[in-house]
C-alpha cells in the first residue's frame, strides 16, 4: 500500500496486510535460501555465492549423528574446492570464558567443545561472512567470519561463545563459498537460513 | 556419503570420500593431544589465578608452593579434564 494511500484513508488495524514490496539497495538484508538437512550428510555446502552481495549471514542449527564431534567451517576457493590446508586459517573463539585459538589450522571451529547428539543437543548460531568479493592485493583483510553460537554439549552441558576466524597469511585468495561440517560423523539434521547484504 | 550443495542432496565423489575419511581419522587420532591441551589450558588458568602471590614483593606460603607445584605436575597423573583430580587450593 502506497504511503499516499495510507495517508488518504483510515486503516483498520484489525485487518491483515501482506507486505509484497521488495527491499533493495545497499545495506538491505535479503533472504536467499533455507536449507533443510533431513538426510544425514557430511557437509552442508554453499557454493557460488552471488557476487551481488559482499556480506552473507548464516543462521544455522545442526544436530550431529553421534556424540563427540565439534563443528567447523571451511571456505571454498575460486574453483569451488574446499581450502583444507594445514595453514589455511587462523581463528580466535571464546566459549564459556575459555579462549580457543590457532594461527594455523585447516578449518575454523564454530563450537567450543564436543557436541552431543541427545534429542535436545546440538548447535545453534549465526555467522557473518565478510569479504565474499575480496580481491587479492587490495589493502584489505581477506575473507573472514564473525559470529556467535550456543550449544548443548556432551553430558548436558550448555555452552556459548564467540567465533572469529579467517584465511591466514598463507592463504590470501578470493573465495566463492563455504561449507559446514562436523570433525567426524554426519550432520544428522539441521537447517540453515542464508541471507545476503548488498554492499552497493 | 552425502553432502548438501546449495540445498540439494548429492553423493560425494570417491575422492571426496577418501579425503573425508582421512580427516575423520586425523580427528580421532588427535583426541589424546586435544584432551591434554585442554587439561594444560585449565591448569594454566588455575596457576594464573595465584600468580600474584608469587610476585617478588610477596612471600609464598609452603601450602601455596605445594599447590602450585601440584598443578604443574598434573599432567603426570591425568590425561584429560575427564580424569583429573585437581589439588585443593589452600
Amino acid at each position: 500500500m502506497a504511503l499516499s494511500k495510507i495517508q488518504s484513508e483510515s486503516v483498520n488495524l484489525a485487518d491483515d496486510f501482506a507486505f509484497t514490496g521488495t527491499v533493495s539497495g545497499a545495506g538491505a538484508m535479503e533472504h536467499i535460501s533455507t536449507t533443510d538437512v533431513t538426510t544425514p550428510a557430511q557437509f552442508v555446502v554453499f557454493d557460488n555465492l552471488s557476487t551481488a552481495y559482499d556480506t552473507f549471514v548464516f543462521q544455522y542449527e545442526f544436530h550431529p549423528s553421534n556424540d563427540g564431534a565439534q563443528f567447523g567451517i571451511q571456505f571454498l576457493d575460486s574453483s569451488g574446492a574446499a581450502i583444507d590446508d594445514a595453514d589455511g586459517y587462523g581463528f580466535y573463539n571464546d566459549f564459556d570464558g575459555t579462549a580457543i585459538s590457532s594461527d594455523s589450522t585447516n578449518f575454523i571451529y564454530i563450537s567450543g567443545s564436543t557436541i552431543g547428539n541427545d534429542t535436545h543437543e546440538g548447535l545453534r548460531g549465526q555467522l557473518t561472512l565478510l569479504g565474499r568479493n575480496y580481491a587479492v592485493a587490495t589493502n584489505a583483510v581477506p575473507p573472514c567470519v564473525i559470529g556467535s553460537g550456543i550449544g548443548h554439549y556432551v553430558a548436558n552441558v550448555y555452552s556459548g561463545g564467540i567465533i572469529n576466524g579467517g584465511l591466514n597469511s598463507q592463504q590470501i585468495q578470493t573465495i566463492r563459498g563455504i561449507r559446514f561440517f562436523t570433525t567426524a560423523f554426519n550432520i544428522e539434521r539441521g537447517k540453515v537460513h542464508l541471507y545476503g547484504i548488498r554492499s552497493t | 556419503m552425502k553432502k548438501y550443495v546449495n540445498g540439494e542432496l548429492l553423493d560425494m565423489t570417491a575422492d571426496e570420500i577418501t579425503a573425508r575419511e582421512a580427516e575423520e581419522k586425523a580427528w580421532t587420532d588427535g583426541q589424546a593431544d586435544r584432551d591434554m591441551a585442554a587439561l594444560r589450558m585449565e591448569r594454566n588458568k588455575r596457576l594464573a589465578d595465584t600468580d600474584f602471590l608469587a610476585m617478588s614483593d610477596q612471600t609464598l606460603s609452603s601450602e601455596m608452593t605445594t599447590y602450585r607445584q601440584a598443578l604443574r605436575d598434573i599432567t603426570t597423573s591425568a590425561t584429560s579434564l575427564d580424569d583429573v583430580t585437581w589439588p585443593e587450593k589452600p
